[in-house]
């Protein structure tokens, strides 16, 4: 081998090393941090509550209120979802970082979110009857067409408060896995 | 789409099968399938999830007829779903294996042509010069040169 074909075997075993770099760096899939969004808003406005201005907002009987969850996914493929409403009031220990609540479950809902997108679900409810018992207010709600009457009640002039937790699930493990939530309280104006 | 029921199938098998659909539906996503292709298929998905959800709650009614045809509707979703999404995945990988062929490619005639550039840069000034004299017609005298 003659001096010039080694030098140009070294020089194209250092350009190449540069150039393949780039091809790696170009072809490979580039690290994000995964997560997944979740709020809830009115179909009217995009941003506020229809007729809720916030905690502590009255609530008409049989008035039906079109909310809509909003779930953003940009975990990096498809997931499956979960939706979980529940009922506490003002003194109940609801959900935190870490742990879904133990409260009675008003409505599940399931659906699949595409990645990279945002996905609405909507959430019509309705208070249809309130009953008074025991010094406490109970209610019933009518969510998505479904009823359920709450074994949950709270004293007069005090709010109840919605629970709404976002889980995600787990194809290695087949099952859900707790993933965020929000709270949002209001009164009865029976 | 049309859907044709074949034989009816359990609420069990159903769900299987969507989640089966789901799984391939994810790695069609991971391997880099396009978004609005796969989005598509996420929307079919929640059609079958719909069924299925229908067929528990009628199975739980004691509703067997209405629960094995919506099981069933379910599945043939899902099975079109788990079509969709093998060829998708297919599709993905031979474009992400003829990306890196490129590039690579591309890297290797690269690392030829700058080696070649380096090695023969001492020869490009002669090589214009060369190619400029070739162009340059001759004539005989300066008509402009000076005059005696």
């Amino acid at each position: 081998m003659d001096q010039r074909t080694r030098v140009f075997l070294v020089l194209f075993l250092f350009f190449l090393s540069i150039y393949a770099a780039i091809a790696y760096y170009a072809t490979t899939n580039k690290p994000n941090e995964p997560f997944m969004g979740f709020g809830i808003y009115s179909g009217q406005n995009t941003y506020t509550l229809s007729n809720y201005t916030g905690p502590g907002s009255t609530v008409n009987i049989n008035k039906t209120y079109h909310w809509t969850f909003n779930i953003t996914n940009e975990m990096g493929a498809t997931q499956l979802v979960q939706i979980i409403t529940r009922l506490g009031n003002n003194q109940t220990i609801g959900p935190n970082a870490t742990s879904p609540a133990l409260l009675q479950v008003f409505a599940n809902a399931s659906l699949f979110v595409p990645n990279k997108s945002s996905t609405l679900q909507n959430f019509d409810w309705n208070v249809t009857k309130v009953v008074s018992s025991g010094g406490l207010v109970y209610i019933t709600l009518d969510i998505n067409g479904r009823t359920t009457s709450s074994t949950i009640g709270t004293t007069p002039g005090l709010p109840f408060r919605f629970y709404f937790e976002l889980w995600t699930f787990n194809a290695s493990k087949a099952s859900f896995q707790y993933y965020t939530w929000l709270q949002i309280g209001f009164n009865v104006n029976n | 789409m049309t859907i044709k029921l074949g034989r009816s199938v359990s609420v069990a098998e159903s769900g299987k099968s969507l989640m089966g659909a789901f799984q391939a539906v994810q790695k069609a996503d991971s391997l880099g399938a396009p978004a609005d292709q796969v989005a598509a298929l996420s929307t079919q998905l929640n059609t079958a999830l719909d069924y299925y959800n229908t067929a528990v709650e009628l199975s739980s009614e004691g509703d067997i007829t209405g629960s094995e045809y919506y099981s069933t509707l379910s599945n043939t979703v899902s099975t079109l779903v788990l079509d969709k999404a093998l060829a998708l995945q297919g599709q993905a990988e031979s474009n992400r294996t003829t990306g890196q062929i490129v590039a690579y490619a591309t890297a290797i005639l690269a690392s030829i042509l700058s080696s070649f550039l380096v090695l023969e840069y001492h020869r490009i000034p002669n090589f214009i010069q060369r190619r400029r004299l070739l162009r340059t017609k001759l004539r005989r005298g300066d008509p402009g040169g000076p005059k005696n």
